[in-house]
């Protein structure tokens, strides 16, 4: 069977998700390249800033250039750092490494959907795109590659389009699942390939199960990838359409929690986690 | 409101503003922070930085700051001019305000200056059951917008004082606006510059309110007449037409009144075919916000696109409270979700130090020079703020009260 020829797009070359599922899928696929935002426009800055606060900027940034001293303290999620070393890439923290450890080349952009980017992608010609960040993507992006761009979303479709939605289903009393899907020029309508739920675990905390949730998306991803090609084609094409959860605020945190809780509680008299 | 633009014209006229320090300093700090609002944060306000508790706490005490000893509420502060003088359409609709503050706080004076409110209206209730336009001179015409905002505050001090005067003076407000509606349900005789518009929905919450209280389906039938026929005016687009404002860009602050009245108005009547239209237009200024984390201070007629670069805050704080009436019918968290961020964003443009005048005060626009009552701070901006901060509490002593579909 031939393997698909694979570019990933990614948020910045420090994207943990990226990361991870570059260097998950870069040893077995056909990884012709990766297209990455450029890490520090000024309105990037101010959103980091406005989003976490000066202090947290501060950190990162030390963790991501190489102050901190344990290689562990680099990563905030846990189990991307787990998984890099695995695969006997712990000390590598960023994409452009992970790239180039594989020789894949990888290519800075302004925006995704700029004329640096499609160059580069029709250069490359995929077979399929992985996204792993880097906004809404664009008609002209998403005409290039011959079967799609996949994405794994952290929330079930098509109920939980949009952000935050590990939460919005927890506060609905639902098991968080994650979902492959397609992209299309809608935000998660695209048509859903597998969709996959992430088990609450006594013991685990909020924060803890959020990680392993996203962690989640990228096993999903990383196995799409590797889903034989014909299939895939055929089911390219579709669109689905519900109701879009935006960022949640933190008032609700209180009563997401104590849903977390409940449903952990339940989870365990079930048999599960 | 409307007779009072020509006045505030004149005042705009007059404004120099590098003749007062404090107008120039709270334009600069207003400057500085429109800038850092361009680059808005995907997750500016889903933080709270600002306790709601404390700012409804300081605008409420403003209100009592603008409050005259005679009952009546100044219109507003002016960076430029100062107070203003005492305005019964909005002293009228901050009565209810004011009792609901007594309720939600404890402080019992709040109910007993709605009532002095209410008794210096009565003073200004013409002969035929009318309130008079403006600022109420002797000269003033009679006015159907202002008589329904008053009779908001008439409704509502009858119930809490079961006084007499105040049921006397319901009624009698009420029968002159039946008495001048045209047959269509649209009012045109004694409204601003003679013309039907669409934002008189909020006379029509107020008549369907009296008549309900009143126990009269007359005021009832007049008010659900008044919604059909701004219902008609709704484009396929979920925007309607027939504001009708010659002078000003449909500002969110009538857009918002024009759901509001919808809303208040469906709320006695209980007839589906009003709710439906507002929810379509509520989903989309969700939308709007969710995407752009504001909405526009005025929008282009007929469109949903910006006229303008800067915030009507009162027409925020009013969509807000549309919000939390739609996402609880409709059983959609999501609208209480989007309750709390936009009254994040407004209260991150309240002042909660500094001058009396200003302190708890409510800007007209953000920048505080945008064209929505420019370098002001309306009292009716401090009310829909503080009802909507009500609002949210209330909904967060019991979220899943309706918000969600088995709560």
């Amino acid at each position: 069977m031939v393997k698909p020829r694979i570019a990933l797009l990614a948020s910045s070359i420090h994207s943990e998700r990226a990361i991870a599922t570059l260097a998950q899928i870069a040893a077995t696929e056909d990884i012709v390249g990766v297209v990455a935002l450029r890490t520090l426009s000024l309105k990037t800055l101010l959103r980091k800033f406005d989003q976490l606060g000066s202090s947290s900027v501060i950190s990162i940034a030390r963790k991501k250039i190489g102050l901190s001293t344990s290689g562990e303290d680099t990563w905030q999620n846990p189990y991307h750092h787990r998984r890099l070393s695995l695969l006997g890439l712990g000390d590598l923290t960023r994409l452009d490494s992970v790239a180039a450890h594989y020789g894949v080349p990888l290519v800075k952009v302004k925006t995704i959907n700029g004329p640096d980017s499609l160059n580069a992608l029709r250069a490359w010609s995929p077979h399929l795109i992985l996204y792993t960040g880097g906004g809404i993507l664009r008609k002209p992006l998403l005409d290039i590659p011959g079967i799609g761009v996949l994405n794994a979303h952290a929330g079930e479709l098509p109920r939980y389009r949009g952000a935050s939605v590990v939460d919005w289903a927890l506060l609905h009393g639902d098991v968080p699942a994650v979902s492959l899907h397609f992209i299309d020029t809608g935000i998660d309508t695209g048509r859903v390939l597998e969709i996959r739920p992430v088990p609450l675990r006594l013991g685990e905390s909020l924060p803890e199960y959020r990680w392993r949730a996203e962690d989640a998306t990228v096993t999903l991803l990383a196995e799409g990838a590797n889903r034989p090609l014909p299939s895939m084609g055929a089911l390219a094409n579709g669109s689905v359409q519900s109701r879009q959860f935006y960022f949640i605020h933190d008032s609700f945190m209180p009563h997401v929690e104590a849903a977390f809780n409940q449903l952990q509680q339940q989870s365990s008299k079930a048999g599960g986690g | 409101m409307g007779y009072t633009t020509s006045r505030l014209t004149e005042e705009l006229r007059q404004v120099e503003l590098g003749r007062l320090p404090r107008a120039g300093v709270t334009a600069a700090t207003d400057f500085v922070s429109s800038l850092r609002g361009r680059y808005r944060s995907t997750n500016a306000y889903t933080r709270t930085r600002v306790d709601s508790g404390v700012a409804l706490s300081e605008v409420m005490r403003w209100v009592v700051r603008a409050q005259s000893p005679t009952g009546g509420i100044s219109a507003y502060f002016s960076l430029t001019s100062g107070w203003a003088p005492d305005y019964p359409e909005t002293t009228g609709y901050l009565i209810p305000t004011m009792f609901d503050y007594a309720d939600f706080s404890g402080d019992t004076r709040f109910g007993h200056r709605a009532t002095q409110a209410g008794e210096w209206l009565l003073r200004l209730q013409r002969d035929d059951g009318s309130f008079p336009a403006g600022f109420g001179g002797s000269d003033a015409e009679p006015s159907v917008f202002n008589t329904g905002q008053i009779l908001f505050g008439l409704v509502r001090l009858w119930k809490e004082t079961n006084d007499a005067s105040f049921q006397s003076a319901t009624h009698r407000a009420a029968d002159w606006l039946l008495a001048v509606q045209d047959v269509d349900g649209a009012w045109r005789t004694w409204t601003y510059q003679k013309r039907c518009h669409v934002y008189y929905t909020m006379v029509a919450w107020a008549l369907a309110e009296a008549g309900s209280s009143l126990g009269e389906p007359e005021f009832v039938d007049a008010a659900a007449a008044n919604a059909r026929w701004a219902i008609e005016q709704q484009l396929p687009n979920g925007r309607f037409q027939r504001y009708q404002l010659p002078y000003w860009p449909e500002f969110l602050h009538f857009i918002a009144y024009t759901h509001q009245g919808l809303l208040g108005t469906w709320a006695v009547t209980r007839e589906p075919a009003l709710f439906e239209p507002v929810a379509d237009a509520a989903a989309r200024t969700l939308r709007m916000f969710e995407i752009s984390k504001t909405l526009p201070g005025a929008l282009v007629p007929g469109t949903w696109e910006a006229e303008g670069n800067f915030e009507c805050l009162t027409g925020m704080a009013q969509e807000a409270l549309v919000w939390t009436v739609v996402g609880r019918e409709l059983s959609d968290v999501r609208y209480l979700n989007a309750v709390l961020k936009i009254n994040e964003s407004i209260k991150a443009r309240l002042k909660l130090t500094g001058p009396r005048t200003t302190r708890g005060a409510v800007p007209g626009s953000f920048p505080i020079w945008g064209r929505y009552l420019s370098m002001r701070y309306p009292n009716w901006a401090a009310k829909f703020l503080a009802d909507s901060l009500m609002a949210e509490k209330h909904a967060l002593i019991d979220p899943w009260n309706g918000f969600l579909p088995n709560g």
